[in-house]
Parts: C-alpha cells; sequence; structure tokens
C-alpha cells in the first residue's frame, strides 16, 4: 500500500555536510536516481526507558535459548524468537569521573551517545553524537525525515533538573552534534500531522502546493537573513545561528522532496485515540508506539528515538496503584513496599513494549512482518534506580534487522562491556560506522 | 567548572582593561588583603584552615596559603566571600573537625566580609560576552500581545525550552533544531492569518449539489442530483472558512412522509446543533430553508443530519412508510461584517497609503521590521521584504496576501527569533541603543519594548546609566507590563511554574488544576505587590498579608474575607504563617513528593532559590551513589533516613543545613496545609543553633545579606543570560554593599542595568 519513495538526486556539497560514520555505500546509492531499491532497509528503534529496573526481575538466571523469562521479561515472551536478552552492558559514560551526583542527567545524555557529558548548567553543553544521529546523517535527504525523536514529558518547567547539569541533559537523548540535542516531540497529535498532514484538513492538492511554494519563498528569505547576519556575530553566536541555517536547510529539503514526489502520499487514517485534546500519559504512550509503527511502515523514517520518560521523572502511575513519583521510589533502600511498586511501573512499561512488538510483528513490509526489518533497542541507562550504577543495565534488542539477527536468547557478556559495542554492531548492519563508536571496544557479538 | 575558561577571560580581560579603563585607583592584591593581614589572619588561616586548603590539598578548589602571590584578584575576592559566607553558616571547618572558638570564627570572617564590601565595588570586571539568547516560549507569547495584540495557540506546540542555570533564556543552554523551526512556521502563519486577511472586503459564497455532499454509506446515498438519506445520519461538506462571522446557509430540501412527524433536518457545524428545520416539501417539490451562523475561520464542518428516521414497511394504515430526507443543494455566503484586524494589529493596517501608490508595501513591512526585529531595518532589508511581499501578492493575487506573508518571514527571522547583538571585535563596545533597549524590556516586562523605549533608544538616552535608569523606573510603574517580570523570572526563580508539572496524589489531597494554578497566583500576587509598593525583597519572607480566592482560604482553613465574590482578595496572615512565600501552597507543594512531603527537597529549594548556595562540589574520591550500597537496610522514619544521610562525611557538608531546613518547614504538608496531628519541627543547623519551626527558619535566613545577594545573582542570570564568572561574582558583591540594608526590587534592578555587564559586550575571543 505504501509507495516507494522516490529518491531525489544529492549534489556532492550535500553529501559532504551530512557526513558522519556513514559515506559508505548508501549515499552513492543516493546519487544515482533510478538505481532500484535494495532489500527491505532495516529499521531502527530506541527506547530510553528512565530509573532504571528492579533488575532480580530482569535477568535471566540462565543464558543461552534455554534461559526462563523472569517476571518483567514476561510479557516480550510472544515475541521470544525476536528478542534478544543483553546483560553486562555498561555505559561508562554515565559514571561520575569526578564529577559528583547527577547520574540521572549523565545517563540520558550517555544513554545513546556513549559519552560523558561535560557538567555544565548550560554555558558548554558537551557530550557527543548519538547513534540515531549517525544513522540520521545517512538518511538527510533520503526520507522525509531523517530521523524522529518522541518522547512523553516536555522537560520540567522551572527550577534544576539534577545536579548542576543543564536540563539539556535530562531531555534529550538524541544528540545531532555534541553541542547540538535534537528536541522531542512529546504531542502524539503533532506527531501525526507532522508526518501526515493535519487531521480532519481537506484535502487539497493545489493549496499544498501553493502553501509549498510560500513557505520556500519564506525560508528562502529568512536563510538569506541567517546568511547575512552570520558575519555580524562572534564565534560563539555563531554556532548558536549554525543551528538555525542547518534547521531551514533541512526544511527546506524536505520540502523539495514533498513537491519532487507528485503524486503525493497515500491518505493514512489516524490511530484511535489520537482526535481527543490532551493526551494522558497512560493512553499516550500506546498512541506514540502506533505512530513509530505508523511512520516506519509508510517509511517516513527509518531511525526513531523515544523515551518514555525524562531522565529522573518522578511521574505517578496511579492507574497500577502507584501514587508515588517513579524517581522518589526508586531510590527504594530496599523497602518492600516500594520494589513492588517499582515493578509494576517495569511491568506495565514491558507491557507497553510488547504491544509495540506485536504491532510491528502485524505490520506488512514488503510481504514480511516489519519486524522481520527492525533492529528494537529497549533499556536504561541505570541499572538498579537505588545504586544508580551504569553497568548490568537492562537491555533488549528486538526484532531480525533484514536476516542480520536472531533472538530467542539470552546473551550475558562480560561485565563493563560498552553499550557502545551493540550499537556498533548495528551501525554494521547498516554498513557504517565499522571501526568504532563512542568508548566502543568491538562490535558486539550477538551470534553467541 | 569553569577553571579553564576563566583562565583565558582574565588574560583577555586584563588585556581590556587596560586599552579602555587605565588602572587608577585599582586595588593590588596586597591591598585587598589588608595591612594586618601577615599578623592577625594568616596565623588563623594556619591553624584552622590550611591543612585541607593548602596547596597541596587545595580541597574545593581553595588554598589559601598562595593569597598573598595571586593576580587574579576576582578569585581572590570571591574566595573571600565564600570564607565569609562558609564561616558564618558555621559549616566550615567542617563536622569532624575541631570546633573554631566563636570570636577567631567572626574576627576572621568580618575580615573577610570587610574586604568584600570595600574592594568588590574598586576592582574593574569586564563585561564578558553573553551567548546569543532565543526568544523563549514565554517571551514568544508576550511579545506577539505586544506586537499584534493576539494569542495564538500555538506557541505552546513550541518545544520547551532546556533550562539553563533555572531559567529558559539561557543563550547557551538553548538549541535550535527542525522541529522547532517547522513549528515557528506555523505559529507565524497562525499569527499572519489573525492580524492581515488576504481579502479583507470579499465575502464568501460556496455552493455544494447534493450529490456531491458527503454522505456516509450507512446512512444514504447520491442519487438524481441530490443526497438521499434513508436513516439518521448526516450529508456535509467541508468549507475552509478563511474569515469568520455571520454566514447565511440556504439548503433545498425534501422529504418522504410517513408516520405522524414532517421529517427533520438539523443543521450542525462541527458537530453542534445550529438549526432545525421540518421539511414539508414532498421530493417533487423541494424548499428552501435558511439559517444564519456564526462560523470561525479555518476548516469547518457544516451537516444537514436527517433525525427522525421512520421505517415500517409492515405497519398498518398511517403508521406504514418510510421517512426520508432528500438533500438538494447546500448554499453559504458571508460574512456579512467586513474583515477586522485585532485592536492590537490596526497599526498595520493603518500605514496602508492605498491602492496604486508605489511601493506601497514600503511603510508597512518597514514598521513591521521595527517593532518585531526591535529596531529599524537597513534599507537593504526593507528593500527585501518589499520585493517578497509583492512577489506573495503577485502569486497570490492581493495585496495584502504578500503583507500577510511579510508578517509570516518577519517572525521567522532571526532577527525575531534571537536577541541579536552584534559582535564586539577586538574591543569591548557599548550596546546600542536598541540593543539595550530589547536588553531592558525582556528584563522588566518580558517582552519587546514599546514605543516610548524605541524613541528612547533612536534619541540615545540609553547610552548613559541615568537614561538607562530613567527608563527602567518608568517601565516599573506598569503594573500590567511587570506582570512579566513576575511571571519570567519569578515564576523561574521561585518555581511556581512547575506547579503545572504537579500532580499531588487524589487519594491524600484533593487538589486539582484550579487550586494548584491558584497557589501560584497567590505566589505572584504577592511578589508583584512587593514591587508595586517598592517594598523590600525580603517582605518576601515576612510579609503580613497574602491573597487567596475562595478555594485557596478553603484549602488552608482561613475564614473567607471575600464575601460574595470568589476572586482574589488580600488577607492578614496569621502569625505562625507570616513567613512569606515559605508558607505558600505554591512552594510548599513544588517540593513535595506526589505522596508526601520531602525535607531534602525544600532544604535543596532554599538552598538553590533563597540562599544561592548551589550544588556544593563534588566531595573528593566519591563516585555518587554507587556509596549507597551501604545505606541500603533502610531505617523506618524519614527523620532516621536523613540523619543517615548526614553521618556520611561526604553527604553531610551540604545536607546538614539542607536537612535542617526542611524539617523546620515539617508543620505543612506536601500541598501546604497545617498539619493536624503533631509534628516534630525541631531541626539543628551546622553551627550548633536549632530551629523550632518556620519562623525560626526565616530568622536565620534574614540574617546578613545572603538572600539579597541569592536574589541578585539570579537577577544577573536572568538579565544577562548566563552563569556569573567569577569577575561576575565580583559585581554581584559590589552591587550588594552598593545597596541600602533593606533593598527593593526597583533599587536591585537600577544595580544590575548599571553593570558593564549589562550595558557593553566583551571583546571577542581570539580565534
Amino acid at each position: 500500500m505504501i509507495q516507494p519513495i522516490r529518491r531525489l538526486a544529492l549534489d556532492r556539497r550535500t553529501v559532504l555536510k551530512g557526513s558522519g560514520a556513514c559515506l559508505a555505500l548508501p549515499l552513492l546509492d543516493a546519487m544515482q536516481p533510478g538505481l532500484a531499491a535494495p532489500a527491505r532497509p532495516v529499521r531502527t528503534v530506541f527506547v530510553f526507558a528512565p530509573n532504571g529496573k528492579k533488575m532480580d526481575d530482569w535477568t535471566p538466571a540462565s543464558t543461552g535459548s534455554a534461559y526462563e523469562a523472569p517476571f518483567l521479561l514476561e510479557p516480550v515472551q510472544r515475541h521470544r524468537r525476536d528478542v534478544l536478552v543483553l546483560s553486562g552492558l555498561a555505559l561508562d559514560g554515565a559514571r561520575s569521573h569526578g564529577d559528583g551526583p547527577g547520574d540521572h542527567a549523565r545517563s540520558a545524555a550517555s544513554f545513546l551517545t556513549c559519552a560523558h557529558p561535560r557538567k555544565t548548567g548550560g554555558s558548554d553543553i558537551h557530550v557527543g553524537v548519538s547513534v540515531d544521529q549517525v544513522l540520521a546523517a545517512r538518511d538527510r535527504g533520503r526520507y522525509p525525515f531523517a530521523s524522529l525523536e518522541l518522547g512523553m514529558e516536555p522537560g520540567r518547567s522551572s527550577g534544576s533538573c539534577d545536579s548542576g547539569y543543564s536540563c539539556a541533559y535530562s531531555n534529550n537523548i538524541s544528540w545531532r552534534a555534541p553541542d547540538m540535542p535534537v528536541a522531542k516531540e512529546v504531542d502524539p497529535r503533532a506527531v501525526f500531522e507532522r508526518l501526515f498532514g493535519a487531521i480532519d484538513a481537506r484535502r487539497d492538492r493545489e493549496r499544498e502546493a501553493r502553501d509549498r511554494r510560500r513557505r520556500r519563498s519564506l525560508l528562502d528569505f529568512v536563510r538569506e537573513d541567517a546568511a547575512a547576519l552570520r558575519r555580524q556575530l562572534g564565534a560563539e553566536d555563531r554556532a548558536k545561528l549554525d543551528q538555525y541555517l542547518t534547521s531551514v536547510r533541512e526544511v527546506e529539503e524536505r520540502i523539495a522532496r514533498a513537491e519532487a514526489q507528485r503524486e503525493g502520499d497515500p491518505a493514512v487514517d489516524p490511530p484511535e485515540g489520537l482526535s481527543g485534546q490532551k493526551v494522558a500519559y497512560r493512553e499516550g504512550v500506546d498512541l506514540m508506539y502506533r505512530l513509530i509503527v505508523l511512520a516506519l511502515q509508510a517509511e517516513k523514517t527509518r531511525v526513531v528515538s523515544f523515551m518514555l520518560g525524562n531522565a529522573g521523572s518522578n511521574r505517578s502511575y496511579r492507574w497500577i496503584d502507584v501514587p508515588d513519583g517513579h524517581h522518589q521510589i526508586s531510590h527504594h533502600g530496599g523497602d518492600a513496599a516500594k520494589l513492588a511498586m517499582i515493578r509494576r511501573i517495569n511491568r506495565w512499561h514491558l507491557e507497553r513494549f510488547a504491544g509495540f512488538l506485536d504491532a510491528l510483528a502485524e505490520a506488512d513490509d514488503g510481504g514480511a512482518p516489519l519486524l522481520a526489518h527492525a533492529g528494537v533497542v529497549y533499556g536504561s541507562a541505570i541499572g538498579d534506580g537505588n545504586r544508580h550504577n551504569h553497568h548490568d543495565l537492562p537491555a533488549l534488542l528486538a526484532g531480525g534487522a533484514g536476516g542480520q539477527v536472531s533472538g530467542g536468547r539470552h546473551l550475558a557478556f562480560a561485565k563493563n562491556t560498552p553499550m557502545a559495542n551493540l550499537y556498533l554492531r548495528m551501525l554494521g548492519w547498516m554498513g557504517c560506522g565499522d571501526e568504532r563508536f563512542g568508548d566502543s571496544t568491538a562490535a558486539l557479538d550477538l551470534v553467541g | 567548572m569553569h577553571s579553564r575558561s576563566c583562565a583565558l577571560l582574565w588574560l583577555t580581560a586584563a588585556a581590556a582593561s587596560f586599552v579602555v579603563e587605565p588602572p587608577a585607583q585599582e586595588p593590588t592584591v596586597e591591598a585587598i588583603l589588608g595591612e594586618g593581614y601577615q599578623e592577625s589572619i594568616e596565623p588563623l588561616l594556619q591553624d584552622w584552615c590550611s591543612a585541607c586548603h593548602d596547596t597541596a590539598g587545595q580541597k574545593g578548589g581553595f588554598a589559601f596559603e598562595s593569597w598573598a602571590e595571586r593576580s587574579d584578584r576576582h578569585r581572590l575576592l570571591v574566595e573571600l566571600a565564600s570564607v565569609r559566607d562558609r564561616l558564618r553558616a558555621g559549616d566550615m571547618p567542617p563536622p569532624g573537625a575541631d570546633p573554631m572558638p566563636g570570636d577567631e570564627r567572626e574576627r576572621l570572617a568580618a575580615w573577610a566580609a570587610e574586604a568584600v564590601a570595600r574592594w568588590a565595588p574598586r576592582v574593574p570586571v569586564p563585561p564578558g560576552r553573553t551567548t546569543l539568547r532565543r526568544l523563549s516560549r514565554s517571551e514568544i507569547e508576550r511579545t506577539l500581545h505586544d506586537l499584534f495584540g493576539i494569542a495564538s495557540p500555538l506557541v505552546e506546540q513550541l518545544p520547551a525550552d532546556d533550562l539553563g542555570y533555572g531559567f529558559d533564556n539561557i543563550g547557551d543552554a538553548v538549541s535550535f533544531s527542525p522541529l522547532r523551526l517547522e513549528k515557528l512556521e506555523r505559529l507565524a502563519r497562525d499569527v499572519a492569518t489573525r492580524v492581515v486577511h488576504p481579502r479583507p472586503d470579499e465575502p464568501q459564497r460556496a455552493r455544494v449539489d447534493g450529490a456531491d455532499l458527503e454522505i456516509g454509506a450507512r446512512y444514504g446515498r447520491a442519487s438524481g442530483g441530490a443526497a438521499r438519506l434513508f436513516s439518521n445520519g448526516p450529508a456535509g461538506l467541508r468549507l475552509d472558512v478563511t474569515r469568520g462571522g455571520s454566514f447565511l446557509v440556504r439548503a433545498r430540501l425534501s422529504g418522504d412522509m410517513a408516520g405522524d412527524d414532517l421529517p427533520t433536518a438539523e443543521l450542525r457545524v462541527d458537530g453542534a446543533n445550529v438549526a432545525r428545520f421540518e421539511v414539508k416539501a414532498g421530493s417533487g417539490d423541494p424548499e428552501i430553508v435558511e439559517a444564519s451562523v456564526k462560523l470561525d475561520a479555518g476548516d469547518r464542518l457544516i451537516e444537514l443530519w436527517f433525525v427522525n428516521d421512520y421505517y415500517r414497511p409492515d405497519g398498518v394504515g398511517k403508521a406504514k412508510g418510510d421517512r426520508n430526507l432528500h438533500v438538494h443543494a447546500v448554499e453559504i455566503s458571508g460574512p456579512s461584517e467586513p474583515w477586522r484586524p485585532p485592536e492590537g494589529a490596526r497599526w498595520l493596517h493603518d500605514l496602508d497609503p492605498g491602492e496604486g501608490v508605489e511601493d506601497r508595501e514600503g511603510p508597512l513591512v518597514d514598521e513591521l521590521a521595527q517593532r518585531a526585529w526591535r529596531r529599524p531595518p537597513s534599507a537593504a532589508e526593507r528593500q527585501r521584504l518589499s520585493a517578497l511581499a509583492a512577489a506573495i501578492a503577485t502569486q497570490e493575487g492581493t495585496f495584502w496576501a504578500g503583507i500577510q506573508g511579510a508578517v509570516e518571514a518577519v517572525l521567522l527571522s532571526p532577527h525575531f527569533v534571537f536577541r541579536v547583538e552584534e559582535a564586539a571585535g577586538r574591543h569591548r563596545r557599548p550596546l546600542s541603543g536598541f540593543e539595550l533597549a530589547t536588553r531592558l524590556s525582556y528584563l522588566v516586562w518580558g517582552s519587546m519594548p514599546d514605543l516610548d523605549l524605541r524613541a528612547a533608544a533612536s534619541r540615545g538616552d540609553l547610552g548613559t546609566v541615568e537614561g538607562l535608569r530613567g527608563q527602567l523606573d518608568r517601565m516599573l510603574e506598569d503594573d500590567s507590563k511587570v506582570d512579566g517580570f513576575v511571571r519570567h523570572f519569578a515564576g523561574q526563580w521561585l518555581e511556581l511554574r512547575s506547579l503545572d508539572d504537579l500532580r499531588p496524589d487524589p487519594e491524600r489531597f484533593a487538589v486539582d488544576r484550579a487550586l494548584l494554578a491558584a497557589m501560584g497566583e497567590e505566589s505572584r500576587r504577592l511578589v508583584a505587590h512587593v514591587i508595586a509598593r517598592d517594598l523590600p525583597v525580603r517582605e518576601l519572607l515576612r510579609a503580613e498579608r497574602s491573597f487567596v480566592n475562595r478555594d485557596l482560604a478553603r484549602h488552608y482553613g482561613w475564614d473567607w474575607p471575600g464575601g460574595e465574590g470568589d476572586g482574589f482578595v488580600p488577607v492578614a496572615v496569621p502569625a505562625a504563617r507570616r513567613v512569606g512565600i515559605l508558607a505558600h501552597g505554591s512552594v510548599l507543594s513544588v517540593t513535595s513528593n506526589p505522596t508526601r512531603t520531602s525535607p531534602v527537597k525544600r532544604g535543596k529549594w532554599i538552598l538553590d532559590n533563597l540562599l544561592g548556595a548551589g550544588p556544593p562540589p563534588p566531595p573528593p574520591g566519591s563516585d555518587s551513589f554507587e556509596n549507597e550500597q551501604a545505606v541500603a537496610a533502610a531505617p523506618a522514619t524519614l527523620r532516621e533516613q536523613l540523619a543517615l544521610h548526614r553521618g556520611h562525611a561526604e553527604c553531610a557538608a551540604c545536607h546538614q543545613r539542607m536537612d535542617a531546613f526542611g524539617l523546620a518547614l515539617e508543620r505543612f504538608d506536601a500541598v501546604g496545609r497545617v498539619r493536624g496531628e503533631s509534628v516534630d519541627t525541631s531541626s539543628q543547623l551546622p553551627d550548633g543553633r536549632s530551629l523550632t519551626g518556620a519562623i525560626d527558619l526565616r530568622d536565620v535566613l534574614l540574617e546578613g545579606r545572603g538572600f539579597e545577594r541569592a536574589v541578585l545573582r539570579r537577577l544577573f542570570v536572568f538579565a544577562i543570560g548566563r552563569e556569573p564568572e567569577p569577575a561576575d561574582e565580583v559585581s554581584i558583591e559590589a552591587m550588594a554593599a552598593a545597596l541600602p540594608a533593606e533593598p527593593t526590587f526597583s533599587q536591585m534592578l537600577r544595580e544590575v542595568v548599571a553593570l558593564d555587564a549589562f550595558r557593553f559586550r566583551g571583546e571577542e575571543q581570539p580565534r
């Protein structure tokens, strides 16, 4: 039902600007319009869960294919063949390294970058490029959205986020450059409209074309404004303005693509529950997962990051009898009642995730389930919320990645194996980043 | 954290102060330390401090031994200020060390205090540089209000501004992304359609044949040129209403009669019933019905619903039959009123020189840019805007469509989105009048400059401290605009905005959104009151009055003094609650967990916001919570848990004071009510004094000038847009020294706007 994406010819300048670790085959392929599309692309999704897990209910006692699923992993057992349980992974970047408290901010900042964030309240934010953005760099100009960044919480409205760390670290897992987090969208309806156009609006091709023309003239105008302004600014200001310029170019490219794709998108119906006003967290998580499936299936993008909560989220989950704040009780101090609540939150999140896998398995992607072409990472950057440890992290890899992974096993790696090794392996699937990513030591061996 | 950048800054700063202000009576390090330093002070430091703070240890980054050989006077003064504060707070020498006799402690503290107060104002401070600031969501909201008198719901759709140093307007901490640009595009579009109409005089007219209406397949079908509804359901059309107002809807209807009633149609707009018609005409001879309806601009769904279906194929006599409704055509025309711009956008329309005038766009785009970009546009910019407007006008067929495009372009431009300040080059430079006007208006109003301020800027009045202060005084008079300061500054400083994020457990606390909003309003009203009456800022911690509405009075368990009304009224606060914002539901709630109070959060809130103590440097060798395994076996009560925290040497430095402050507020529950049960509110400060509750806490917070310095520091961050560097800390000390004993907000702001950091832009970093 989905039209194949028509590729835009890219000029060499665009290619060089895109850069990143993925300069290999895919871009060459993009420079030759009309080249036959390869097999279905691998779609990657990274899901971040805040505040760690109750690890004794997570880690299977034995490894290999005969592992017995502990309580928290029960929901995903219906996709057991497509899920790898990965133990022993660590995020060294999230550790303090002499910077003192701030594990939550560091955990989100390092989750996909595998880098150590610079401790600052704002003046010189710096962490690293996240794995999703390395992949996105390759897709820029080839897909309507090089990547999607989604979340459930906008970020706190005032105060400080975590022990002297700028809120940028707690609120974002996707980093396009070491000093440039990518803002996430937290409103499911806005996500749908961004991908597929306004809900309820009458489809009017003529008006769409006129709007695009107008947007192009406006963006053209402001790009010139910014280019002229750039010359009057000091170095730091210029770096900020460059983020604006980059954004203008990217949106311009997207409009150009839409124009080239003359027949337009097929209409996509919004998922149920989207038309309401404000979506509650409880329904919102499922909606976001459904939107991710829609986006991937329609090849609007093939890279998604999703934060179930911001780092240190103190949300309460009343519908599963957790009136206390998640962060508050994650410092359980061994208290049985708190541990029971943590367990319920963890389980609820895993049930939602299993629902996501259901949808991926049901979605058709060129004759096979979309799940077969997906590589989905689900994890936390803190192990036990009480200890704030960044090793023995909870991590799952779901999906067949186009036949490059086979699930159904629990793989336990040596303690402190960098999470970056997993990402390096994933980059390898896409033919990029074959040397290093973050603090990687070698691509993770998933054959076992 | 900033030692690297500081060293660099110091080098460049030294060069600049040499060029711009030749050192006249600048104090030397020797002068700052004073004449008796070696005889009377150094021995004290040797005895009490140098075991840890020697050149080898340098705990907390301090090494007193080298003071006499220092060249960095800023750092020296900052360290002296710290000695003053830590000694007076009693947390140095640290717990476990030999206690320092009171007289020696006070002698050392008094010496440091004196040196800082005396010399901070005389050490020149480089202005420093502030990174390009982007308008925050709330600044955009107010700016659009002042620019066009409108509010757009799309402002809230902008991605949240990442906070830095507690504020949303820190250039370094916020970023820009494609998502933000897309949201800005939509916002600009929405604003433009609200303030300019492409065809202000032309009514819209739409006529749709019945057969072309949208009919739900389950209800009927199109045949013979009409929509034929066989069961209850709609036939409708969507109309893109370019201009809201009164519309005439006319429809040609007929019906098949059966049963007792006539076929009935309802006219619905976006699902809401607006008119009802009983149809007498048979299908051979339709009748015309009409109704006048209000339609808002935007995509509207207009439907005719068949609402009384009747179907009795096997009935007897009159009861037998099939009632149906036929819609033959629908015609909509309007609005009957001419389009009028919102009151606040009239100025733009009034500038139109009229058709046929050459460069008709010119005067409009010129004023548009002046206001939105907060400075006059250059000739080239003006020309480009005119050209853009003309091009869009040609494309879309009307002059006003072009102006609409210009409005969008101006709002999307980096000159609107960012608070642009030109680079300084190799020497610092005074900010231009317009740059200063912008700094001033976003500081005091959270919005763009008004006409007066613009005029002052172009006259060059803002080039002097007197000129700036003159405008400041005028601006502070406008209560409705100062509301911007209250919401932006106080809303973030006191974390009132976090009330929006709170969800107290409904099982325990009957607190809804309206009540949380009222709590925020109470605190904002107190701040506004203190500003409007020019009362001392410390009134916020000792006010004898507050402002409540009916809900909030009930929440606090107070008699409602407001009679019949239920708006906010001033009330006298019971004596036990005369601790200002410390007893406000707002502050007590944002520092609590959903189910219970958190003395730690409350203590941290006080340290951060009222004392500006901030997070301390990490204890050496501590790897944060990984050590907490040792604390895993949890003791029963909160108090015991806290005691355990303080037992850990690395936690104690901070937690001792934090916990003492928080525990003193335990009288109040997690949503700010006085607890019924008896509560232990006693606690002990690091210096051994005990607190018995909120009143004691207030008195401790108001000792000395720590509170005022904290407010000044937050004002600095908010006004200048960066974290204070050591040199800036010297400015903050200098301001504190220059102010009277109990300064007001206006007095503080007068100091802030006089700072070089506010008036100048420092030289750029050499490449």
